[in-house]
């Protein structure tokens, strides 16, 4: 009785500790005063700015537009990574798989460094293309570590089932595969998405004049006076991704929970 | 629905011969077991009549046509794996109704075959339900459901009763066999489990190290068994050992590593060679030995063995006597009839057996 009491008690400090910041930001962007201080008066004006405020707003839509091309391609590249990498055998299959999850290890920093290096070296001028090459390139391997997990957790005698009734490669890929991995490519795609929505140091080092992201827009605006329009504009996307996981999650059902609870269909 | 056959099937994995030019032929019909321990090539066997793997050297036939090259989708087989690989995003009915939507049936015809099939495999009100939703024995009958709505020409069974619990295996068998007679299909099935191969099959077919051991009836594995393998594999045995120093009509003196002994046989030896012979342990009678009984000396003087028992195990309907006959350990089974326990442990025995029911064993090479 008194160890769960305990427990209960250190598993509420430790959720303390990771959502006490983000309550107090999201307090905040409904709170009147302009420097964040208390007293707490309820207020909608930080919201009203926000429309308003046509440069947060332009930087939101930007990072939306990348986070969504960069999820998308990951989605396709990763899914036929791991498709290709069944018919792989042997030692090859383990080196092309550390490859791929590679960059996890490769700090953003550098990461950026380098191909902000590469694109000089070429005498190239920054574009949107190595924006989203680079945002491809760290947000890969969460698409790939997720669609992973799912194949290998898949019956490969379920492809030889749909065979042996009769079925084509294609329709079995079409109708039991495809849908199969749907719920993984559904979950690795947002994360992805997560990845590139919020990245900071890949943008900064590749976006070209004139165009900027949220996070660097965030950034720039710390140094130049800060506003609770940014708590505003980061209380919505809490409240958007939450709404989007909760979509996510109702769609695929208990497919998604089983990629959560380690893969197992 | 045709017979299978199977002509000189060799398969390799790297260095590893799986299949050992084997030869088999499965009659139009029938249902044919492929027993034997793991790696006996019995599942190699079945991967490539599926159409899984490429045979190295070898032909495989359903009916007049040679399917060496004719790829899974197109081979009209029927299989229900082992993991049963039913489709887990597909109802019952759509898991079924897969194989015929791939023949490109009427939506009707579809129908009309998936609910009979269904109402054969009592699965009627199971249609619109996950196979997550369904117990172990149900997910076999849809496997074995979807497998059979096709017509195939053979039926492929890979180890599908193992993963369930005993009970449910053996109620399983029973209605496996009513529903194949009912549907006269040609059937291969795959088992390691001797006694499911006994149950199910018309024929069996015992494999060691890739090649056939022996095909036949399930009574003709068990009580003619061709050599010490199949013998050993199916059921318990006593095997004798040695050189032949004489041999009579239906006797041979035979000198084992633990003393020479007369036995009676089916078959006798040529002296001067060496042989097996196998006995059942519910072949052998044993009659207990008493210092003082006159009948002592005339059964010493009878053919037959005389051991001590050294263990007893009771199992209800029998009790099986370990029997140390000098130096070498015979198993004797003995149904109980309900007679309290006459012999004990450390009694004298004679064990005697009729001629047929010591068999000669053909030599491995």
């Amino acid at each position: 009785m008194k160890n769960g009491a305990l427990s209960k008690l250190y598993i509420l400090g430790i959720l303390l500790f990771l959502y006490t910041p983000i309550f107090v930001l999201m307090l905040m962007s409904f709170n009147e005063s302009r420097y964040n201080t208390l007293p707490f008066v309820f207020s909608l004006k930080w919201y009203e700015a926000l429309k308003d405020n046509t440069t947060l707003m332009t930087a939101m839509n930007n990072s939306l537009y990348i986070a969504f091309v960069t999820g998308i391609c990951c989605v396709i590249l990763g899914t036929l990574f791991v498709l290709g990498s069944q018919v792989i055998s042997g030692k090859w299959k383990g080196l092309f798989s550390s490859m791929m999850v590679m960059p996890l290890s490769i700090p953003w920093l550098i990461m950026g460094l380098s191909l902000l290096l590469m694109i000089r070296a070429f005498q190239m001028d920054k574009n949107m293309f190595f924006v989203f090459a680079g945002h491809i390139i760290i947000s890969l391997p969460y698409s790939v570590l997720v669609l992973q997990a799912r194949i290998q957790a898949l019956d490969s005698a379920l492809d030889e089932a749909s065979a042996s009734l009769g079925a084509n490669a294609l329709t079995t890929f079409r109708r039991i595969t495809l849908p199969m991995l749907a719920p993984a490519m559904v979950a690795g795609g947002f994360l992805s998405f997560m990845m590139s929505f919020d990245n900071f140091v890949i943008s900064y080092f590749l976006i070209p004049a004139g165009i900027t992201t949220l996070p660097i827009e965030i950034q720039s605006s710390i140094k130049f006076g800060f506003t609770p329009e940014i708590n505003a504009v980061s209380t919505l996307i809490i409240g958007i991704s939450l709404v989007c996981l909760a979509v996510v999650g109702a769609i695929m059902g208990s497919s998604l929970k089983s990629i959560f609870n380690g893969g197992k269909a | 629905m045709a017979n299978v056959a199977i002509k000189n099937l060799t398969k390799q994995f790297g260095d590893l011969t799986v299949l050992d030019q084997l030869n088999l032929e499965i009659p139009d019909g029938t249902l044919v077991s492929l027993l034997g321990s793991s790696g006996c090539g019995k599942t190699t066997t079945l991967r490539l009549i599926a159409g899984f793997e490429q045979a190295n050297e070898g032909e495989i036939y359903i009916g007049e046509e040679r399917i060496n090259d004719i790829p899974v989708h197109k081979r009209n087989i029927g299989m229900v794996f082992q993991s049963y690989a039913l489709f887990p995003h597909m109802t019952v009915w759509q898991n079924v109704a897969y194989g015929l939507e791939q023949r490109k049936l009427g939506k009707d015809e579809i129908k009309k075959k998936v609910d009979a099939i269904l109402n054969l495999v009592k699965l009627s009100d199971y249609g619109m339900r996950k196979p997550k939703q369904l117990s172990g024995g149900q997910q076999q009958r849809v496997a074995l459901a979807r497998a059979l709505v096709t017509e195939p020409s053979v039926l492929l069974l890979d180890e599908c009763l193992s993963a369930l619990d005993k009970k449910l295996r053996v109620e399983m068998q029973v209605e496996l066999r009513g529903i194949l007679e009912k549907t006269g299909i040609t059937t291969l099935f795959v088992t390691h489990d001797q006694e499911e191969a006994m149950t199910l099959s018309d024929w069996i077919v015992v494999m060691n190290r890739g090649r056939v051991e022996q095909m036949g009836k399930p009574y003709e594995v068990y009580e003619h068994p061709k050599n010490s393998f199949v013998a050993g594999f199916l059921g318990k045995v006593n095997f004798f050992e040695g050189r032949v120093v004489e041999a009579d009509k239906n006797t041979v003196t035979l000198e084992m590593s633990c003393g020479t002994s007369q036995l009676n046989v089916n078959e006798v030896s040529e002296a001067g060679k060496d042989a097996v012979y196998a006995i059942r342990p519910e072949k052998l009678h044993v009659k207990k030995l008493e210092a003082k009984d006159e009948s002592a000396t005339q059964l010493r003087n009878e053919l037959g063995l005389i051991g001590t028992v050294q263990f007893i195990t009771y199992s209800g309907n029998l009790s099986t006597y370990t029997i140390d006959c000098n130096g070498k350990t015979v198993l004797a089974e003995v149904q109980n009839q309900g007679k309290p326990e006459e012999i004990k442990v450390g009694d004298k025995v004679h064990l005697s057996w009729e001629s047929t029911s010591c068999m000669r064993m053909e030599e491995q090479k």
